[in-house]
């Protein structure tokens, strides 16, 4: 979106249109990772058809893994997606790891545990502070909003920093970080290392907890659509790496069942596949899904920080997700801390891991939801078959129908005013549209 | 698949900061890694130059990348309809070359929405410096058109040129400031 002399803010156009058949079309959504438009068609009070479009070319990450060395998964599938490279990496080496029969524990995986933190940290702060909160504040981009909020857009930055020094300490470095490997990573942190980065942390997390308070302040649509959430769950801890997949609607699966419950389809109207579970259709993965199951897993403060926020134990309101990122934000800035409080130096940087014949495999928790890979690979380490599933494309049916009944609901705005709230709708799944593709127009047309 | 030498970034005894390099792109978009390729060969000069940075993270990256007090010289491949190959070279921060500066890719922020923000922000660089190399394949896996490879070692000639210029007397030559085909 190109600059403003203006303030930025949009002003409501014109008075709500009597119910008439109209096309909303967005030719390219802003403030997504990727390209995307969307298309509603409406005739009368009825939508007869949504589609989140999705013109990010395919990108066949899925196809040039095979024959490839399975030491090769972690590298190459970070190549996915900038933005978030570590989930992509943590998946593909739990996946590898669960084909030749290894798991990774003690420091190894909590250093795992904190490398993910710092992905999330970036991630959530990059889409809370700069492509969503303009929304709830009536700016058109984050240039705008930080022309009136300065010190709070310079600290979300701040706040972004550290995890992404996190990622880069960790991995190598902060985009396609270089440091993971199948069984571990090739170098270890130092503990002095560690420690610094451990007083980063402490001196950014008043910002963290600022930024909570911040959007807890916001004015939310009453939006409360019945869904199934689905989402790691762990017996001991808040979800990152591992854990069995649940649904809000009683499913319970290992993570090798995922096929057995889960389908992605074509769409006409979009490169990306779709998802659906084979009971119920559609379901939400995400944010307010790993909330949503995993409440009682967050540490005390943070379960008295989510009340303080306005959030009880449960929410189903998209437009909330918002906060439960910035609460996951707080979150991850103390596990980070307390995976660098407790750490000790002694570890080999990695395991031993002896590839076989047979099937793999790996479910974590991306910033945006599960993201499930699974391999099967020959005893000579070449990779004869790869699936990878985002959460994004998971999303994208639940989005449609977000989209359906939020129009439905709201068919008498003026169309601008529409025609944005679609645009917030679908930002409050932060798609990765690039990844959904391995993967905002909108437009809305009145008939 | 991983780097044999270590990125660009490391701010730790880095005594002048005052000028910075950053190539901006992504090596594996075709003539999009001009900008990162022209960092990488700049970057065995860095103790001259000041400091070279590789940026592959789009506006934000490019936003931490900016200093308050510094020349910034960004490198990256363009599309304005020229031949391809053709170097452009733009000075300063006027409202209007900022409106010149579109993204073509809907992937992170733009650089024009990263200077902006920049501004409003009051990060911006004392002066800005652009050289935009004219590209003509950008989808994965494609490769470096001849043309745009031979533009980034003229480009890298030049910024070095530039660079020992401005620790001169006289200035870099005025001749040399306009847009050159």
């Amino acid at each position: 979106m190109s600059a403003s002399e203006t303030s930025g803010r949009k002003a409501k156009q014109g008075s709500p249109k009597a119910a008439k058949s109209f096309t909303m079309k967005v030719e390219a959504l802003a403030r997504v990772e990727g390209e995307g438009g969307i298309l509603i068609k409406v005739r009368g009070n009825r939508v007869e058809d949504v589609q989140l479009k999705i013109f990010e070319p395919p990108r066949f990450f899925e196809a040039f893994l095979r024959q490839r060395h399975f030491t090769e998964a972690p590298d190459i599938t970070a190549r996915i997606c900038g933005i978030c490279p570590v989930a992509y990496q943590m998946s593909s080496v739990h996946a590898m790891e669960d084909a030749c029969g290894v798991r990774v524990e003690g420091p190894l995986r909590e250093l795992r545990r904190l490398f993910y933190c710092g992905e999330w940290i970036e991630s959530h702060v990059l889409h809370v502070a700069m492509l969503h909160a303009p929304d709830f504040l009536g700016y058109q981009s984050a240039i705008h909003m930080a022309k009136d909020h300065p010190e709070l857009v310079t600290k979300c930055l701040m706040l972004k920093k550290a995890g992404n020094d996190i990622v880069t300490l960790l991995g190598g470095r902060e985009i396609h970080p270089v440091n993971v490997r199948v069984g571990g990573f090739y170098r270890l942190p130092s503990k002095k290392e560690l420690l610094g980065l451990g007083e980063k942390l402490k001196e950014i997390r008043p910002v963290a907890a600022e930024l909570l308070s911040w959007v807890a302040t916001f004015t939310f649509p009453a939006f409360e659509p019945s869904y199934e959430f689905v989402a790691l769950r762990h017996p001991s801890e808040y979800p990152l790496c591992e854990g069995r997949i649940v649904s809000s609607k009683g499913l319970d699966i290992a993570v090798q069942d995922y096929e057995r419950h889960f389908v992605e389809e074509h769409v006409r109207h979009s490169n990306a596949l779709h998802s659906r579970h084979t009971a119920l259709g559609a379901y939400f993965a995400g944010p307010l899904a790993r909330y949503n199951l995993n409440f009682d897993r967050f540490p005390v403060p943070i379960q008295e920080a989510a009340r303080r926020a306005g959030l009880s134990e449960w929410c189903s309101n998209p437009f909330k997700s918002i906060v439960v990122r910035s609460l996951e934000t707080l979150y991850a800035v103390d596990e980070a801390l307390r995976i660098i409080s407790q750490y000790e130096e002694g570890a080999a940087p990695s395991v031993e891991v002896v590839p076989r014949d047979g099937i793999g495999a790996g479910c974590t928790e991306a910033p945006r939801g599960i993201l499930y890979h699974r391999y099967r690979i020959a005893s000579d380490g070449l990779i004869q078959e790869a699936k990878i599933v985002p959460p994004t494309s998971q999303n994208l049916r639940t989005i449609e129908e977000d989209l359906r009944l939020f129009v439905e609901q709201h068919i008498g705005l003026p169309q601008d005013e529409l025609t944005w709230k679609c645009e917030q709708t679908v930002r409050n799944y932060d798609p990765c549209i690039s990844c959904a593709t391995h993967f905002l127009k909108l437009e809305i047309i009145r008939e | 698949m991983r780097d044999a030498l270590p990125e660009t970034r490391d701010h730790s005894g880095v005594k002048d900061r005052s000028r910075l390099v950053i190539g901006l792109g992504n090596e594996f978009r075709g003539d999009d890694a001009a900008g990162i390729l022209a960092a990488r060969e700049l970057d065995p000069a860095a103790p001259l130059l000041g400091w070279v940075a590789c940026c592959r993270g789009g506006g934000i990256e490019l936003l931490e990348l900016l200093e308050l007090e510094s020349t910034v010289i960004l490198v990256d491949a363009a599309v304005s309809g020229k031949p391809v190959g053709s170097i452009s070279r733009f000075e300063g921060l006027s409202p209007c070359l900022l409106a010149d500066l579109r993204n073509c890719s809907t992937h992170s922020l733009s650089v024009q929405d990263a200077l902006e923000l920049a501004r409003a922000l009051g990060r911006l660089p004392e002066r800005l410096v652009v050289y935009a190399i004219e590209g003509r394949r950008f989808k994965i896996g494609e490769g470096l058109s001849p043309e745009v490879r031979a533009a980034v070692q003229l480009v890298v000639i030049r910024i070095r040129e530039e660079m020992a210029w401005r620790t001169s007397k006289t200035g870099y030559p005025e001749s040399r400031k306009t847009s050159s085909p």
